[in-house]
């Protein structure tokens, strides 16, 4: 039953590096702060260190005496020490929370991703590409896995540790006092409420059959936890040490750790897309880990027949070379390892999961329902029992119509494509794009007199003012729209340089914070930006051609995000 | 068909067997068969077949006929005692060194097609087969593709024997095994199996072997063929075998455990198995300094990564997050873009498809008109393209580079892998930016890990390297010196895991 695949305690640990580093890390100083004042955070990251490593001594433990009594895959361990019911039982709801977690998961990295990346792409589209990412990879069988892993592990360790070498220089870690407060019992509810950070323990369980049995897992689990829960216990000391209190105040603290560092002499100015693609990879392995387990589960549960794929063993990176003749079992199959069994399996886990993805919650309540699961999971078996029993029914009857299944999937797949068809949704072309390189703002009888610099960027000879476009209205808003209208072009606040206030501005308590937060909303917050103040924004700007403010704005001054030091200077 | 006649015998009386043969070619002009007695009482009569051109005449007129007409005939036994007969001819008629014996017609009619030349003797049911082969052929020439500045420049041969001397030549220890076959139904060309018996593993040989035995084709024109056929996943864009014109490469190969098969007519060899790695590495690595070879390695990859990343990466730069980069960047992007007629999407399909069909004509037109091609093409008419206001140099930039970066891989079948592979990344990269970016490149990722050929894991010195304790990797991305090249690669039997 199981297949002959088999992984070395190495690909083990990476796995588990990779995998445990999920989106939960990127929110957890925010969560913690529910718990604790700010500065203690990193002590509930401690805490989740350590009962990760707890944890997983238990399973590896568990599993391993489980593997003792029966070598066989997780359902025939589990129906051996238990009966085979319950052994159905515990696999079908363990199936449903690797889906429930999956999809959550993946929903926070789509959240993540409209906020940061792509803000105009729907979401169901965004997810669709990383489920089946995450599907195409799952379907290849662990050892493809745990060779992706390696790799990417390689690629990213260098990269990572340049990164919070720098970041220790870069950050105040003064706002890390008072040390630690001494609400121990506040750390330890916070910590054992967001055990979820650490995601994906459960499959350990599921991954023994795949590991050699001659070698310790416990220390190598161990390990690998161990560095997960230290890299996460840097990043989040880090975070806080960066953004002291803004770190609980904003939904993605970590990313915006990426503009407290300046990495010296850097070429790319927004580190926060390499961050990103640190997140990516971080979502995709977790995605593909949960898809494969679930496909694993599925296929287990389903009874996949022992023919194709399960004799190909080749080169399995453990053990010598095998027989010539179970090499060339599958031939034309070209590289499918595992066999179709999980290949069904995987699809209807990420089909599952593609549907947890696009329920209809706000993050925040994301969150909480991630709590309520796992606070909660023994409610949820009962009521799943009886549909899982009929799901597990019609899986049976799916492999009778395996051609129908795959018209229906090749159907909708071309039904996904001809929606691509419809057009990029976030892709603007560089020359339809108003890059604004300075904002001006004054007060001007109660209203606002909002001053873009937009250069144009081409040879002919224009009109000296035509880089100026300026609009009053009663609110900021109101100006920036009337602004976009008049230019055929977007506007675009990516490349925005520096913010000027009119001092008839500042002096007006009441105007000013409307225009701050009109700003806000419109700028990307990791951006660096000067924030200046002039006697007349409008007239200061209309005098400085473009051509001086882009090369002084590469001269950096400070940090747009601490908003409270602004500095009254006159810019000619 | 010559399959046909398998397990024949030629006949005892010689008109059946000159009917037969002389029927089965009787539409060929090309095809000579003589019949003659020798002279002398008691002299049997003789019959040779042979193809026009195919043989070495003076070799048979001077050692075969020549001898056959001075010999003394009248000392032969009488005709019934025809084997006698047949063992002084034998032993004696015949001056030459290579000779064989052959009863079944299946193998004489292939030795007439090889270029050798039997001889029938009436009465005898078997015959001789003289080797006179001594067909046209190129010879031995310099390399095209794999060129080196300093090392062996001798390239492979259309013929397989020559092949074989050039690799024995490099290899000079019995324990090489060649180990010949036939492929083809109707071609039965011939092909060898290269390797060192203590050295490479069985099992590889074994399914090497296995998955030769199992092609089922009526002709084999080229190694090529043979690589599509013995391939594990013939869905995927990057080769899994790899084919060298170059002996020293295959004689290094073969020391390091892995195949080499020799095709005839091809000057391409093919060996297995193969790793991503290998693709990577020129036999000049070898022949030079460590350092500098070292920093080669590295640029080969770096070049290999920008092949497939570079198209993607600009997209999703420029048209997505054009915050990333600084912003007098941006204003050149945005000036060179402005006049430019067509989205960069389409600019950039444009621009590859002149790039690929220039450098098809570049292909066609051999050395004086070739090289103007490159310039007319890649300086006039890119320069008028972007003076028009066609395209903006930018994008050509870009097209540009991504084409030099695939010239950099010494090897020509995982470039074709690495153009399509780009096209993939810039789709997805064109809809959704960075993102489509990193996922497309985990695909790509995905897809490599999961190959394997013959057995062996693609990715094999990145990933997996446990297997051979990590030794791989000091011949991948940088190349340690020699003498820290102690073990061979995971291809070789672990039993001769020592380079000794």
């Amino acid at each position: 039953m199981t297949s002959n695949e088999k992984i070395t305690m190495r690909q083990l640990q990476v796995l588990i590096i990779l995998s445990a580093m999920g989106t939960g890390a990127i929110v957890l100083p925010r969560l913690a702060t529910e718990y604790l004042p700010v500065q203690n955070v990193w002590v509930v990251a401690v805490g989740l260190a350590v009962l990760a490593v707890a944890v997983g001594v238990l399973i590896c433990a568990a599993a391993r005496a489980a593997q003792e009594a029966c070598d066989g895959s997780f359902l025939e361990m589990v129906s051996f020490l238990l009966t085979r019911p319950v052994a159905y039982a515990i696999c079908i709801a363990l199936w449903f929370k690797i889906v429930v977690a999956a999809g959550f998961e993946i929903r926070i990295f789509l959240e993540l991703s409209r906020d940061v990346m792509l803000p105009n792409t729907p979401m169901w589209v965004v997810g669709g590409v990383m489920i089946l990412a995450c599907a195409y990879a799952a379907g290849k069988g662990i050892e493809t896995r745990a060779r992706v892993a390696e790799v990417l592990f390689a690629l990213m360790a260098v990269p990572v540790l340049l990164l919070f070498a720098v970041a220790l220089f870069d950050v105040d870690f003064s706002n890390l006092r008072p040390l630690y407060v001494g609400d121990t019992g506040a750390a330890i509810r916070g910590t054992l409420r967001l055990g979820f950070v650490l995601t994906g323990l459960e499959c350990l369980l599921l991954v023994t059959p795949y590991v050699p049995r001659e070698r310790s897992m416990a220390r190598a689990v161990a390990g690998a936890l161990a560095l997960a829960g230290l890299l996460i216990v840097a990043l989040t000391t880090i975070t806080i040490a960066a953004l002291g209190s803004g770190a609980a105040t904003e939904l993605w603290p970590v990313l915006r750790l990426m503009d407290a560092i300046s990495l010296p002499g850097a070429f790319i100015e927004r580190q926060e897309a390499l961050m990103f693609g640190f997140w990516i990879i971080t979502a995709f392995m977790l995605g593909n880990a949960m898809l494969f387990f679930g496909g694993t589960l599925l296929k287990d549960l389903r009874k996949a027949p022992a023919d194709s794929g399960h004799l190909r063993s080749d080169v399995s990176d453990v053990s010598d070379f095998v027989e010539a003749e179970e090499i060339s079992r599958v031939r034309k199959g070209g590289g499918q390892r595992a066999g179709g069994g999980l290949h069904a399996g995987v699809a209807i886990t990420a089909a599952a999961v593609f549907g947890v993805t696009l329920l209809p919650f706000s993050p925040d309540e994301i969150f909480r329902q991630m709590n309520f699961m796992y606070a909660t999971s023994g409610v949820f078996f009962l009521l799943v029992l009886p549909l899982a029993l009929l799901i597990a029914a019609k899986i049976t009857v799916l492999g009778r119509y395996k051609i129908l299944a795959k018209m229906a999937a090749f159907a909708i797949l071309m039904a996904f494509a001809g929606l691509l068809l419809t057009g990029c949704w976030d892709k603007v072309e560089i020359e339809e794009r108003a890059f604004v390189v300075a904002v001006g703002i004054d007060a001007v009888e109660g209203e606002y007199k909002v001053t873009l610099s937009v250069p144009i960027f081409s040879d002919e000879e224009e009109n000296e003012d035509a880089h100026i476009k300026t609009a009053q209205s009663a609110t900021v808003a109101d100006a920036l729209a009337e602004l976009a209208e008049r230019d055929e072009r977007q506007l675009f606040y990516g490349q925005t340089q520096m913010i000027i206030f009119g001092n008839t501005l500042i002096n007006d308590p009441d105007l000013l914070p409307e225009a701050v937060a009109e700003l806000n909303k419109n700028l990307q917050a990791t951006q660096r930006i000067h924030v200046l103040s002039a006697e007349s924004a409008a007239d200061v700007l209309a005098k400085t051609p473009h051509e001086k403010i882009i090369p002084y704005a590469e001269k950096s001054i400070m940090n747009f995000y601490d908003f409270e030091k602004l500095i009254a200077s006159p810019l000619l | 068909m010559v399959q046909d006649y398998k397990g024949q015998k030629p006949s005892r009386n010689i008109d059946d067997n000159i009917e037969l043969i002389d029927g089965l070619f009787s539409d060929s002009q090309d095809f000579i068969g003589r019949e003659f007695k020798p002279g002398g009482e008691g002299a049997p009569r003789i019959y040779m077949a042979y193809f026009d051109a195919m043989t070495n005449r003076e070799a048979m007129d001077l050692s075969v006929i020549r001898r056959l007409f001075d010999m003394d005939w009248s000392e032969l036994p009488p005709e019934e005692k025809w084997e006698s007969i047949y063992e002084t001819f034998r032993d004696r008629g015949i001056a030459t060194t290579d000779i064989s014996e052959s009863d079944d017609m299946f193998d004489i009619l292939y030795f007439i097609h090889a270029g050798d030349t039997p001889i029938f003797i009436d009465g005898c049911d078997k015959c001789v087969v003289v080797a006179t082969r001594g067909f046209p052929n190129r010879g031995v020439q310099s390399t095209e593709l794999e060129v080196v500045v300093q090392g062996s420049r001798e390239a492979f041969s259309e013929v397989m024997r020559f092949n074989t001397a050039l690799i024995r030549r490099r290899i000079r220890d019995n324990n090489l095994i060649v180990k010949q076959s036939k492929l083809g139904i109707r071609s039965l060309t011939d092909i060898a199996l290269v390797y060192m018996k203590d050295i490479a593993r069985p099992e590889v040989v074994a399914e090497v072997e296995r998955r030769l035995e199992a092609i089922e084709v009526d002709g084999i024109l080229d190694s090529g063929s043979v690589e599509q056929f013995i391939e594990e996943s013939w869905t995927s864009p990057f080769p899994q075998v790899q084919l060298t014109e170059r002996p020293d490469k295959a004689a290094s190969s073969i020391l390091e455990g892995r195949i080499a098969i020799i095709i005839d007519n091809s000057p391409f060899v093919i060996i297995v198995p193969v790793t991503m790695n290998s693709f990577f590495q020129a036999s000049e690595d070898y022949y030079s300094r460590w350092q500098v070879m070292s920093i080669t390695r590295f640029l080969r990859f770096i070049g290999a990564f920008m092949a497939i990343a570079l198209p993607g990466l600009y997209m999703a730069i420029a048209l997505f997050h054009p915050s990333m980069i600084p912003l007098l960047m941006v204003s050149r992007l945005a000036e060179a873009s402005q006049a430019v007629p067509f989205p960069a999407v389409l600019e950039f399909i444009l621009l590859d498809a002149a790039f690929e069909l220039l450098r098809e004509a570049g292909i066609r037109l051999k050395s004086a008109s070739g090289g103007t091609i490159g310039i007319v093409g890649g300086l006039i008419i890119g320069q008028a393209a972007v003076e028009a206001g066609l395209v903006s140099p930018i994008v050509v930039i870009i097209v540009a580079l991504t084409g030099i970066c695939s010239f950099a891989i010494p090897s020509v079948s995982l470039v074709y892998g690495f153009r399509l592979v780009k096209y993939f990344v810039l789709a997805f990269s064109a809809v959704l930016g960075f993102f489509g970016f990193t996922i497309a490149m985990l695909a790509v990722l995905v897809h490599l890990a999961g190959l394997r050929s013959f057995g062996f894991p693609y990715l094999m010195p990145f990933a997996a390297s446990e297997m051979n304790k990590y030794e791989d990797l000091k011949d991948s991305l940088f190349r340690f010196p020699l003498f820290s090249l102690k073990k061979r690669p995971f291809f070789a039997n672990q039993k001769q895991a020592e380079r000794m």
